[in-house]
């Protein structure tokens, strides 16, 4: 080395040595900002505090800025990343899922340990009676206290129109203002059910839910009905609507048919729609609160006469319940007191309550007049249905031609009958309207049925009669005397009636309207006679036609000389 | 005076897309559904109590419409005929600045007439504040003729004759 190097290096060193230790900060410091995990740890107790403190001071002016940025990036990451987001997201949303049910059902045990402690007084004994009684079991029926279920609101509406019919509010349950439009916008959500999901339009909407209220609704011929409901329906709740909408269209199915938007009270439907409401109102229990030991002392005071008051209320009903099985065990070891298999009668807080099924109309009906005429003081409860129609209607088809046969009236083969909404339709071709209006009668003394729509048209006229329905005889002004073409009309009519067999014939007197009433009946029923007389020389029996002046004047006519007419009509 | 009987009534009012149906009702009624029904649905319902009107002699009834404002149709379809089903009454709405949107209305009157022979009918060119021409009206005129029944020209923005298309038709029900 030599002597300047030497010299360099003496001066030089303490700096170069200074250099040195820069490069190996500034490559370690490069190595740290490569490594973003480290570099994370380095700056995090920074970035953290600084952020702190920001959001200490202007708490608004950071979410305002963030939420933009914070927004679009949670918005891709859900895109990208669903089942990440969705794994990141559950154990919080999971755990708050799980913390209402268990909040839920802390409260229905509540409910029911309460329903419990209250059963082991007199209640208790109550119940167990009940349920040996009604042999519903005594779980369900505690239970059944434990979940209050009530029936809010009942409407009965017009089917296709949606105006409302009458509306029954249960007590403390506050009015529904507008309901008129309410029921017009459920029929039309219901129409729009039926006609978007249901291919055939036969199937129906049954049920809508609304957070904790539920609408049920029940179809009838003319009417719907919807029940507005709150808690969990008891099992047999579906099956009382349907006898109610039994009862309802058996009752009220005439004032429904004709029923044209009129706002009037209807008591009767009231009273029925408040009892079936009352038969589920369940109490709803109320919130227990701390009482204090003197408060204890009080209600427990309270609670005894309470509970002499309940058990005199209690214990009356008891036996009268019990009096009421008695006499129906005698009465049916008597034999006075016969019902179908089908049907189970019980006793159940001072009523009758008559359930089960049987297969005709008016095997319900004796039933019910029967259980009624025994026991003329204690409300009956009908719980009973028949079985559809349709399972009938052959057996019905052959008696209805039996009893033709022995009324003596002619069989008709082609009579069909079909059951549309609950109403039986009689369809077939007949010789007139008369025997229409006969067989559908028949058609109602056998089915029993509530409704009967005659649809039997009459069979085509044979071209015989037909042409003679047609026919016309002409008179002159203020005359009565056939002229040579009406006589040449009338042979020919005879001519055509003689090999037909038939009721009669209607001959139809006609006068112009420029006489007095009197005188145009007296012209019209001369001209008709006339008539009657010509035919009677002809052959045709005097007994087998009949003349009908009932409207001589027929004011349908423009030209005044067509009004003087005779016109026929053959009934076969 | 005696209280009149109240009669609830459906009626509804039928036309093509945007002739101004929903706003006919919005000027005559404020009670209603959310607009969401009718196009969720295909219908709103709105409903109105007319003052008493004297029928007959001694006879005074109050009608309480329930306005079934049916969303616009192009032709009659199922949902239409379902929807028309016991309505004692029809609001045939044309727009008097579109011509297309009076021809479909002699359609649906006959359907409506098909199904309810005693229906009452009142038929409307709405927008009459705006220019229209009046080959729109003749065409009004001449299906009003052919069902014999009442024409008028509303403007559902100022109301002009709006509540009395609605009292027109209530002396038909």
């Amino acid at each position: 080395m030599d002597q300047y190097s030497h010299l360099k290096k003496l001066l030089l060193q303490p700096e170069q040595e200074q250099i040195q230790k820069l490069e190996a900060e500034l490559a370690r410091l490069r190595e740290q900002l490569a490594d973003k995990e480290r570099l994370l740890e380095t700056i995090k107790p920074v970035i953290s505090e600084t952020l702190s403190q920001k959001i200490r001071e202007s708490r608004d002016e950071v979410a305002a800025a963030l939420a933009p940025v914070m927004g679009a990036a949670i918005k891709k990451q859900i895109q990208e990343a669903r089942d990440e987001v969705v794994d990141a997201l559950y154990p919080v949303i999971g755990q708050t899922i799980r913390k209402s049910i268990a909040e839920a059902m802390k409260k229905l045990v509540a409910s029911i340990n309460e329903r419990l402690e209250q059963s082991l007084g007199l209640r208790n004994i109550y119940l167990r009676l009940k349920a040996r009684i009604t042999g519903v079991p005594y779980e369900q029926l505690v239970l059944m206290r434990a979940l209050p279920f009530r029936i809010l609101h009942v409407y009965v509406i017009q089917k296709e129109s949606g105006v409302l019919i009458h509306h029954a509010t249960a007590p403390g349950v506050d009015v529904v203002p507008d309901k008129e439009m309410i029921t017009g916008m459920l029929t039309a959500i219901r129409q729009f059910a039926s006609e978007a999901f249901s291919q055939d339009q036969t199937r129906e909407l049954n049920k809508i839910s609304y957070e904790d209220v539920e609408i049920y609704l029940e179809n009838s011929r003319y009417v719907y009905l919807a029940f507005v409901i709150e808690g969990v329906p008891p099992g047999n709740f579906e099956e009382a609507v349907h006898a109610l909408e039994n009862e309802l269209h058996r009752q009220f199915h005439a004032y429904f048919r004709s029923f044209s938007g009129e706002e009037v009270p209807l008591p009767e439907l009231d009273t029925r729609l408040r009892a079936f409401m009352d038969q589920f109102q369940t109490d709803v229990p109320a919130a227990r609160s701390k009482k204090t030991p003197s408060m204890r002392r009080v209600m427990a005071v309270a609670a005894v006469l309470i509970g002499i008051v309940i058990g005199s209320l209690v214990v009356p009903d008891i036996w009268r319940d019990f009096r009421l099985n008695r006499e129906i065990e005698k009465l049916r070891l008597s034999g006075q007191l016969a019902l179908p298999p089908s049907v189970e009668l019980a006793v159940n807080d001072g009523q009758l309550m008559l359930s089960g099924t049987l297969n005709a109309w008016n095997t319900r009906n004796d039933v019910l007049k029967r259980v009624r005429r025994l026991f003329p003081n204690v409300p009956v409860v009908d719980r009973l249905t028949v079985k559809p129609f349709s399972t009938q209607l052959q057996q019905w088809q052959t008696q209805v031609q039996d009893s033709l046969k022995k009324l003596g009236l002619p069989e008709v083969p082609a009579l069909r009958l079909s059951v549309v909404d609950g109403a039986v339709v009689v369809e077939g071709p007949v010789k007139n309207k008369m025997e229409a209006m006969k067989i559908a009668s028949l058609v109602g003394k056998i089915t029993h049925a509530p409704i009967i729509v005659n649809v039997m048209q009459e069979a085509a006229i044979p071209a015989e009669i037909s042409w003679i329905n047609r026919q016309k005889v002409y008179f002159a002004f203020g005359s009565t005397t056939l002229s040579d073409s009406a006589r040449q009309v009338l042979r020919e009519i005879a001519r055509r009636l003689q090999p037909l067999s038939f009721e009669e014939l209607v001959i139809y007197g006609f006068a112009d309207s420029l006489g007095t009433p009197a005188q145009n009946r007296r012209m019209a029923r001369k001209r008709a006679e006339s008539v009657r007389n010509f035919l009677q020389q002809l052959g045709i029996p005097a007994n087998k036609m009949r003349i009908d002046v009932q409207n001589p004047v027929d004011r349908q006519v423009t030209n005044i000389a067509e009004a003087r007419r005779v016109e026929f009509r053959v009934m076969p | 005076m005696t209280t009149p009987l109240v009669l609830n009534k459906k009626v509804c009012l039928i036309g093509r897309f945007g002739v101004g149906k929903t706003s006919l009702v919005e000027r005559f009624v404020h009670n209603r559904f959310g607009e969401e029904y009718l196009t969720t649905v295909g219908v709103r319902v709105s409903q109105k109590l007319l003052p008493p009107l004297e029928k007959a002699p001694g006879q005074v009834v109050q009608y309480r419409l329930l306005i079934w404002d049916i969303a616009g149709v192009e032709k009659f379809d199922r949902m239409t005929a379902t929807y028309l089903k016991g309505a004692a009454g029809v609001l045939a709405v044309a727009d008097l600045t579109r011509p297309t949107t009076a021809d479909i209305l002699e359609l649906l009157l006959r359907e409506f007439r098909e199904r309810n022979a005693d229906g009452g009918i009142v038929l409307l060119g709405n927008k009459n504040d705006l220019t229209y021409s009046e080959s729109v009206t003749e065409i009004l005129h001449a299906i009003g003729k052919q069902f014999q029944v009442p024409v008028l020209l509303t403007s559902a923005k100022t109301g002009n004759n709006v509540e009395q298309a609605f009292l027109k038709l209530a002396e038909q029900l």
